[in-house]
């Protein structure tokens, strides 16, 4: 209604075509993106005002709730030690699972299209099944495997003469163990991701490239990856939020000891639901969230860097 | 302009019609017994009798049969038992009552989340108010002290099972090593965790087998027998000072040689288990289902005693009636019914939780409990035993967090890290985590 | 001839490199199999089983009686599937307003979207608690539904995807035929994403299918459950069976294949119909 009477005034029928292009797109903007942000509206922005209002308080979960300022923030940064290790075990797993795995999936996504691939709907599938099972399945198949004493991996590990590997109870041996969950899981879904991207890159680019003697290696450099660029800023935005939001593979393998496989959500999830501190659990998340942005900013930033040169 | 404006929106809207057409049909579909349920818990239908009561459980808690029974004799009354996993049950339970809504009839909680939930007991019923003080003398002593406050003016749930401990040990490994085989020489040679630990060494020497699986077990056996463990009487934190929780710790740590380091309930375990590469295993009933499952193989070499220094506890619950639920007397008197004697032995028979009703301890179905896996043809009279020995521990609501510290601080003694070191700073983070 | 030898060699090192990959991919799936068709201790076993057993049946009986089985699966099909199809229809639509279209805060708007994906999920659970229970949706599917039919994963991927894969030509094209921009999404920029809807609808599809910490807040009633919740009643705080849950988990993952097959075959669709076009 307001916006008929706002249209109205706008006295030609027919001015420049390119102003009603200008309404209509900004019209059709707001609504086609509306969606999303109404739900967020019912769903996201509460959880979040109320998190920011807890991080404030001292709050036993099921009792009573006390303001205490700025105290759940300044304890964060002066008193405590496990989450800045958590912390650091959370960067620590982020990237030795990340990097290698979206370099591998790359690669395979670039194998994956080559036009003279026999059989690509079988390899498709078959790399894409680790995402698919549940992960507390794959919990249970790797705890076995990365078993100290009992373990497949040390087994073969130790026909190699390689001394067993304590995989719980040092920090290399957790930080792989889970990296090499998450790498499992995740590689098929990058390549997945990256090979509709290369759906899109025509043939011809290809084609004439290799007429003028490119390898395949140089192919993928200079073709592959300029091309691919929002296909991979998508892909390593969300590797580091997901990365940085581990949760359930360190959980379901064990923290260990030390600590050296708790990481920040899980300890975020254990201040809140078996220590009971409501509050300063949402502090942590408070943090977490800007830590997140920092981290996303950073990378985004480095891949058009390297995209760039 | 406008007119392609209007077939947009109503695009839009025909596609969210879509999504919420098929939304309502899938929750129409399973939500019409839901929707009936709301409706029974409304005032109008209680009045005519007609009680639905929700229960939360996670699996093994063997009330399907009894709830059918109770239904029978109590028409107008229906049980809706609604299992979960059992960490799910309390973060649901926990989701419910920190929102305000959404809590069942009646919920079990575990012993470990209890003291957690009796610090905010203005979320549950107490059921001193509907004449609990009178089942008092049905139930283990312990057990029913663990249900109430400081006080002793507040009950928060009524006793399911317990877990007493003895000790398993394999009498093939015990043999080689020269040792003696028979139980009550067996417990009498380890009358003390000194002497037990002694006889490790003298068992890892001769058979280069380990005694147990980790010394984080063992600590806790140790731990869970004194009174005082973290907290005194009064709620204050004595866990660097308390003389218990010194014991455990100075005698899990001298064993560091004579264990194997894997954690209960995982593959390692088993495999190690299967492998008979420790040689005793200390257990509550329920557990005994774990080495037969795990090790088929070690049949008949097993024989079961009692602990140094007397029993222990593992695991056991309570039903609590949460607040929010509408049918607090129809709930109690459920709760009440099927946690009586007669009900506890019957779950016991059918599925093995061990009661927490002294009176049944006599039954013939208690006393003649026997396992030829474990050799001994008098499992529940031991076990029976066992419960009665158990003395009650002085919790409070941080029990189990620092409990856990403690637990991993001996994991990385085991692991290499300094004792001293670990125990400072497991104190301290325990500090830490109990100031917030 | 030297350079057919070594193209020949490196097609070869190409299958080596894939069949390994496609190997160590399949092998954990493949072991659950193991596992879920022998009796359970044979995940203790030291070196571990590799062959299946025989038992698979009976591990798979154990299942069906403990949890409905087929009950949780219809529900798991009509949450994923109602999810699925309402995320493809938004996330899309929004993609193309973020990619093609100016409007006023458009930058903001996005950046905004991004920020949201970054909220750890574990703390909203206590307040969408709340809301959902405020809506009267406990143990209701529309509780697993409504919050998720339009993601900012959705939104960000399409509007990447569009933004790589749609020229700015095709758009203009369509302008000037008198197109609106309603027609010009629904006409020329969804039959040329394909493959990216198709990659989307997997996602959506198979990450609603497996989810469980959001369902196990809401649906506690058995009629309810999906499929994720009811497998998890099946580990025993005392004993776990991992041989009966391992089969209740293999036979819980066959209908995402088959989903990923049906998708696979649009994605492939997509491929050839972009050759077409070349």
């Amino acid at each position: 209604m307001a916006s008929d009477q706002t249209i109205q005034p706008a006295q030609p029928k027919r001015p420049k075509k390119r102003y009603s292009q200008k309404v209509n797109d900004r019209r059709s903007g707001y609504l086609f993106v509306s969606p999303f942000f109404i739900l967020f509206g019912i769903f996201g922005v509460f959880p979040l005002l109320f998190t920011a209002y807890l991080s404030f308080h001292r709050w036993n979960i099921l009792g009573t709730r006390e303001f205490v300022g700025f105290q759940n923030y300044s304890l964060l940064f002066t008193d405590d030690p496990l989450f800045w290790k958590a912390l650091g075990n959370t960067i620590s797993i982020w990237l030795i699972s990340t990097i290698p795995q979206l370099i591998a999936a790359l690669i395979i996504a670039f194998l994956l299209n080559q036009a003279f691939l026999k059989g690509k709907a079988i390899f498709r599938l078959g790399i894409f099944m680790p995402n698919v099972t549940s992960v507390v399945a794959v919990a249970i198949v790797f705890s076995a495997m990365f078993g100290t004493q009992y373990g497949i991996i040390n087994y073969v590990l130790s026909l190699f003469g390689i001394d067993p590997i304590h995989w719980r109870g040092s920090y290399f041996g957790t930080h792989v163990a889970i990296s090499t969950m998450v790498m499992w899981r995740w590689v098929g879904y990058n390549s997945i991701i990256y090979l509709a991207g290369l759906q899109s890159i025509s043939k011809d680019l290809y084609e004439a490239a290799t007429i003028d003697g490119a390898n395949k290696i140089q192919q993928l450099i200079s073709i592959t990856i300029p091309l691919l660029k929002p296909i991979i800023i998508f892909t390593v935005l969300q590797s580091t939020i997901g990365g940085l939001q581990i949760f359930a593979e360190p959980m379901l393998f064990g923290v260990g000891g030390n600590y050296q496989g708790l990481t920040v959500t899980l300890y975020l999830y254990e201040e809140a639901f078996t220590r009971f501190s409501f509050g300063y659990a949402a502090a942590i998340a408070w943090l977490l969230f800007f830590i997140i942005i920092l981290f996303s900013l950073v990378n985004v930033f480095l891949t058009k860097k390297i995209k760039s040169t | 302009m406008n007119k392609s404006f209007a077939k947009k929106i109503g695009l839009t809207f025909a596609g969210l019609g879509l999504a919420f057409g098929l939304a309502a049909c899938g929750g129409d579909d399973d939500g019409d017994t839901t929707d009936g349920d709301t409706a029974d818990d409304g005032g109008d239908d209680a009045a005519a009798g007609e009680v639905e009561l929700t229960l939360w459980a996670w699996p093994g808690f063997g009330l399907q049969d009894l709830a059918s029974e109770y239904e029978e004799n109590n028409p107008g009354i229906t049980i809706n038992i609604q299992e979960a996993d059992y960490g799910d049950v309390h973060q649901n339970l926990i989701t419910a009552l920190a929102a305000g809504s959404g809590a069942p009839d009646i919920s079990a909680v575990d012993e470990g989340y209890l003291d957690r939930m009796k610090e905010n007991s203005q979320h549950f019923y107490n059921l001193y108010d509907f004449g609990a003080a009178d089942l008092q003398d049905n139930y283990l002593d312990w057990k029913w002290q663990q249900a109430n406050n400081v006080e002793g003016d507040f009950m928060i749930g009524i006793p399911t099972d317990v877990g007493p401990m003895v000790m398993a040990y394999r009498m093939d490994l015990f043999e080689e090593a020269g040792l003696p085989t028979d139980p009550d020489e067996v417990a009498e040679l380890m009358s003390t965790w000194e002497d037990y630990i002694e006889v490790g060494k003298q068992l890892n020497d001769a058979t280069g087998v380990k005694m147990f699986n980790t010394i984080s077990d063992l600590y806790l056996a140790i731990l869970e027998q004194g009174e005082i463990q973290y907290f005194d009487e009064d709620g204050n934190f004595v866990g660097d000072v308390s003389e218990q929780n010194k014991k455990a710790w100075d005698l899990a740590v001298s064993a560091k040689d004579i264990s194997m380091n894997i954690n209960r309930h995982t593959t390692e375990w088993g495999a190690a288990l299967a492998a008979g590469d420790f040689a005793t295993v200390f257990l509550p009933p329920w557990m005994l289902q774990n080495i037969k499952n795990d090790a088929p193989d070690t049949a008949g070499q097993w024989n079961i005693t009692f602990m140094p220094e007397g029993s222990g506890n593992f695991g056991g619950s309570f039903l609590t009636l949460p607040k929010q639920g509408e049918n607090a007397e129809a709930a109690y008197d459920f709760i009440t019914w099927v946690m009586a004697p007669e009900q506890q032995l019957q779950i016991f028979e059918n599925s093995g939780p061990f009661p927490s009703t002294p009176a049944v301890y006599d039954e013939p179905s208690i006393q003649e409990l026997s396992d030829e896996f474990f050799t001994r043809p008098d499992l529940g009279a031991i076990y029976a035993e066992a419960a009665e020995q158990i003395v009650a521990g002085i919790k409070g609501p941080m029990h189990d967090p620092i409990s856990q510290l403690m637990q991993d601080a001996l994991g990385t003694v085991e692991d290499g890290t300094d004792p001293d070191q670990a125990w400072e700073s497991a104190v301290d983070e325990a500090k830490r985590q109990i100031a917030r | 001839m030297k350079e057919v030898g070594e193209k020949k060699l490196s097609k070869i090192v190409l299958y080596f490199f894939l069949i390994v990959s496609a190997l160590l991919s399949v092998f954990p799936f493949y072991w659950m199999y193991v596992i879920g068709s022998n009796s359970t201790n044979a995940i203790n076993k030291f070196p571990p089983a590799v062959i299946p057993g025989t038992s698979f049946a009976d591990n798979a009986a154990k299942v069906f009686e403990r949890i409905d089985f087929f009950g949780a699966l219809l529900n798991s099909f009509i949450i994923s599937g109602a999810v699925t199809l309402s995320v493809l229809f938004f996330c899309s639509l929004a993609g193309f307003a973020f990619s093609k279209l100016q409007f006023k805060g458009r930058d903001g708007l996005f950046i905004f979207l991004l920020a949201t994906m970054m909220i750890p999920p574990q703390l909203g659970l206590i307040p969408n608690f709340m809301i959902i229970s405020e809506l009267g949706w406990l143990d209701d599917l529309r509780a697993v539904i409504v919050p998720a039919m339009v993601t900012a994963f959705g939104v960000f991927w399409m509007r990447q995807y569009i933004s790589s894969s749609v020229p700015f030509e095709l758009i203009e094209a369509a302008r000037i035929d008198g197109c609106s921009n309603f027609r010009t999404y629904w006409n020329i920029v969804l039959p040329a994403v394909r493959p990216g809807l198709a990659t989307l609808g997997i996602f959506t599809f198979m990450g609603t299918w497996n989810d469980f910490l959001w369902p196990l807040v809401v649906l506690k009633d058995r009629s309810v459950h999906t499929i994720q919740i009811a497998l998890r009643t099946l580990n025993d705080v005392y004993y776990t069976d991992y041989s009966m849950i391992l089969s209740g988990t293999f036979m819980a993952t066959l209908p995402i294949l088959v989903v990923f097959l049906i998708f696979n075959r649009q994605f492939i669709a997509g491929i050839t119909e972009g050759a077409v076009k070349d």
